[in-house]
């Protein structure tokens, strides 16, 4: 039987050793997360000159800050002394004229440049003037911020690797200003991309949410477009509600939401377009649409929400077998709420929502115990999982391509 | 002149064990409890809970009343539990990942309404 095909894609098997297998999982950061752009924050989480974050990249490289400058351009190093390797910021954010090393004392400026040398006279083959921090690829698309740790140019600039979703994506995301509202992190014993595959297909909802979802979310009238061409656009899909399929009714709690605050977890919004007239999402203009998921290289999945919302999910590699992810959800309204009628709403929808993603994730470590067992060798995929496949497919472009460059050198 | 309705008194013996400052707190309770247990604390805060809801609502967010504030996190409590309670009927979800492995990623630490 031939395998289906959606658009350009074919849905091969493909193999179970890409969850596990260490040599593939080197590839994968050499070839993929140290060579692709790689979404950190947004540009609001640095508002002013000064402020800077830290961020652990895990396995992928040595931790960076992300600076803001007096001349307010973003910059990006590995959070790395230039003297002896100590980090040179300890903390996870805030707002400083410079980053001093606490083992001998160094210390940086805003833009990297080493501007204190304590007793300096016995470095005479250092130059101050030569001295920064080593700079990683920094840039904006959508008000998030991206780091490349590419040694030399990058292959694809920010705007190149995201087509053909540059403009209406960008737009989505940039245009407007988006409050994070909360968000989760967690370190499970499992590949990076198990978590990652768990948000970017909903033909699980029916087995493994009935009690949580219950219904109410129709999976079937859009099936997944896939950008095979693209550098860092993997694909999407797009949801809608359909409450005459739910298997659970509303809670007390849900019902109580909807009523004072015409929110919650499945509210249907009364204005579909709230996220603005957008091409970014409900592709065919639909008054029932819920979700448009996007997957992106390698590791963010991007889910404008009904309800003028945004949840963003980051996976990060620890091992071929552990990883850390971040969920983190954003709104158009400012946070936090004015009033507790909108925080209570808020923080009902917000619960429901862990509730579920604990269900998501409960089936990782599982998946991942039975890898190493390795009865099973090569997984299917149907059409409403092409998006996973589509990343599998990616990556391997990507390693593929490294791999007769290395071989040419 | 006290700014808590006479009738949200009728809770006050849950303060102590539900009214929890934040997330990791309410989360923990939840797992340490029983469906027994979350059942008598909704069965006697629902009545109330809209009117909680609204009374707290009233006030700009940073300028509720500090003595409503208990009643403000025992609303949380009852919106932290609603799947335990009325969908899966026991404090945890069951075959999912321990609840207290996703750790809430804040803006404040200090926020009061974590």
């Amino acid at each position: 039987m031939n395998a289906p095909e959606t658009g350009k894609q074919t849905l091969t098997k493909l193999p179970a050793s890409n969850y596990y297998c260490e040599t593939h999982y080197q590839n994968e950061i050499e070839a993929v997360f140290r060579k692709t752009w790689l979404n950190i924050c947004r540009e609001d989480d640095l508002p002013n000159p000064g402020d800077f974050i830290t961020y652990d990249l895990h396995d992928v490289g040595a931790p960076i800050i992300i600076a803001r400058g007096k001349d307010q351009k973003l910059r990006a190093f590995y959070n790395m002394c230039t003297h002896r390797g100590n980090v040179v910021e300890m903390a996870k954010k805030g707002n400083r004229k410079g980053f001093k090393c606490n083992f001998h004392g160094w210390t940086f400026d805003l833009e990297g440049q080493l501007v204190a040398l304590p007793e300096q006279q016995y470095f005479p083959q250092v130059d101050c003037a030569e001295e920064h921090l080593v700079t990683v690829h920094c840039d904006t698309w959508g008000g998030f911020v991206y780091i490349n740790l590419c040694e030399g140019e990058p292959e694809w600039t920010l705007a190149e690797f995201h087509e053909p979703l540059t403009e209406s994506m960008g737009e989505l995301m940039g245009d407007r200003k988006w409050y994070r509202t909360h968000g989760y992190q967690a370190t499970v014993n499992c590949n990076w991309k198990l978590p990652y595959d768990a948000l970017i297909e909903f033909y699980h909802f029916a087995a493994l949410h009935p009690k949580t979802v219950g219904g109410g979310l129709s999976l079937k009238g859009f099936m997944p477009t896939i950008f095979s061409d693209s550098p860092g656009s993997v694909g999407f899909f797009e949801s809608y509600y359909a409450p005459e399929t739910a298997t659970e009714s509303p809670t007390p709690i849900q019902e109580l939401t909807t009523t004072i605050g015409n929110f919650g977890l499945y509210v249907q919004s009364k204005a579909p377009k709230a996220l603005g007239d957008t091409s970014a999402i409900n592709q065919f203009d639909r008054p029932d649409w819920g979700t448009t998921t996007y997957a992106f290289i390698p590791n963010v999945c991007i889910m404008p929400v009904g309800l003028n919302g945004l949840a963003l999910q980051r996976a990060w590699p620890i091992g071929p077998d552990k990883c850390t992810f971040e969920i983190l959800f954003y709104s158009m309204e400012p946070q936090p709420p004015s009033d507790f009628v909108k925080l209570f709403c808020q923080r009902a929808a917000q619960y429901n929502n862990r509730d579920i993603a604990s269900e998501d994730f409960s089936t990782l470590e599982r998946i991942q115990r039975n890898l190493k067992r390795a009865p099973v060798k090569s997984f299917h995929f149907g059409m409403e999982e092409a998006v996973n496949h589509a990343l599998q497919e990616q990556i391997q472009r990507h390693i593929d391509r490294h791999l007769a460059r290395a071989a040419q050198t | 002149m006290s700014t808590v309705p006479e009738k949200f008194h009728a809770v006050d013996h849950h303060l102590a064990r539900w009214a929890l400052p934040n997330q990791v707190a309410r989360v923990e309770a939840r797992l340490a409890s029983t469906i027994e247990e979350l059942d008598e604390l909704h069965r006697d805060v629902m009545p109330l809970l809209q009117e909680i809801v609204e009374t707290l609502g009233s006030y700009p967010l940073a300028d509720i009343p500090e003595e409503l504030v208990p009643y403000g996190h025992l609303a949380l409590m009852i919106a932290d539990t609603d799947f335990a309670v009325n969908r899966v009927r026991q404090p945890e979800i069951p075959f999912a990942i321990d609840l207290r492995t996703m750790e809430p990623i804040v803006t404040d630490p200090d926020f009061l309404w974590n």
